[in-house]
């Protein structure tokens, strides 16, 4: 964001010149990303607001900490947009998401000492089409991101169990409240 | 940290692993439904925030 207010910055000039409402509004895809970047720098150019992906970190602290007006998006995802495949259809893998976690080759290491059955395969260098067939058939998932995320949600919505670092975040009280699948963050 | 091995030991059998699935898929379709994405973007486009 930083980077696009520095291009406006030597661009409005001539850019924004004839351009008479100017509305700038920032996907706040991931709460962490927020910190330090200059939002309200960006008024100078016109309107800006800010839509939210996760229903945890849309609330009033949010919208006062960006000091832009917050709506709540989220994305256009569902249960419909799925098949879920049963139990027996599916194949003992666990998909895993490719994100950097301090403890990530710890937890990988003992999942596969633990359970050498299970075929582990890291999300890397697939193609969206692919990463669909792989969730219908893969019976667990594991992201050390977000936690609510793809590798998350469209493990569920495909008849799989998914696990997440504990992120207080990302997930809703709901969630949290309920989450034997969830690893503590802080393993 | 062995709580990830001894939970897909305890659920990889139907009924629990069904069970259990049904309880999160519950939960996260809750959460995202295409229709009030729609209409959460027409209350955007309608300057309608959740916090103005």
């Amino acid at each position: 964001m930083n980077q696009v207010y520095d291009w406006l910055n030597s661009t409005a000039p001539t850019l924004l010149r004839d351009i008479k409402d100017v509305h700038l509004n920032i996907l706040v895809q991931n709460i962490d990303n927020m910190k330090g970047k200059n939002v309200s720098g960006l008024k100078r150019f016109g309107k800006v607001t800010g839509t939210t992906a996760h229903e945890a970190y849309t609330n009033l602290a949010t919208r006062e900490a960006l000091g832009v007006p917050l709506h709540r998006l989220s994305t256009c995802n569902g249960p419909e947009y799925y098949a879920v495949s049963e139990y027996q259809e599916k194949e003992p893998l666990l998909i895993v998401s490719p994100d950097p976690h301090p403890l990530r080759e710890q937890v990988l290491g003992q999942i596969a000492r633990a359970l050498p059955e299970l075929r582990i395969q890291v999300i890397q260098n697939l193609s969206y089409e692919d990463f669909r067939k792989v969730i219908c058939i893969a019976k667990w998932s594991l992201t050390f991101g977000e936690g609510l995320d793809g590798y998350f949600l469209e493990l569920v919505f495909s008849g799989g169990v998914g696990f997440a670092v504990f992120n207080d975040r990302f997930f809703t009280l709901e969630l949290l409240n309920w989450r034997p699948s969830i690893l503590p963050g802080r393993l | 940290m062995d709580k990830i091995t001894v939970d897909i030991r305890r659920l990889d059998e139907p009924v629990a692993y069904g069970q259990y699935w049904r309880r999160a898929y519950d939960l996260v379709s809750n959460l995202y439904d295409p229709d009030q994405f729609r209409e959460n973007l027409r209350k955007f486009y309608r300057g309608e925030y959740t916090f103005p």
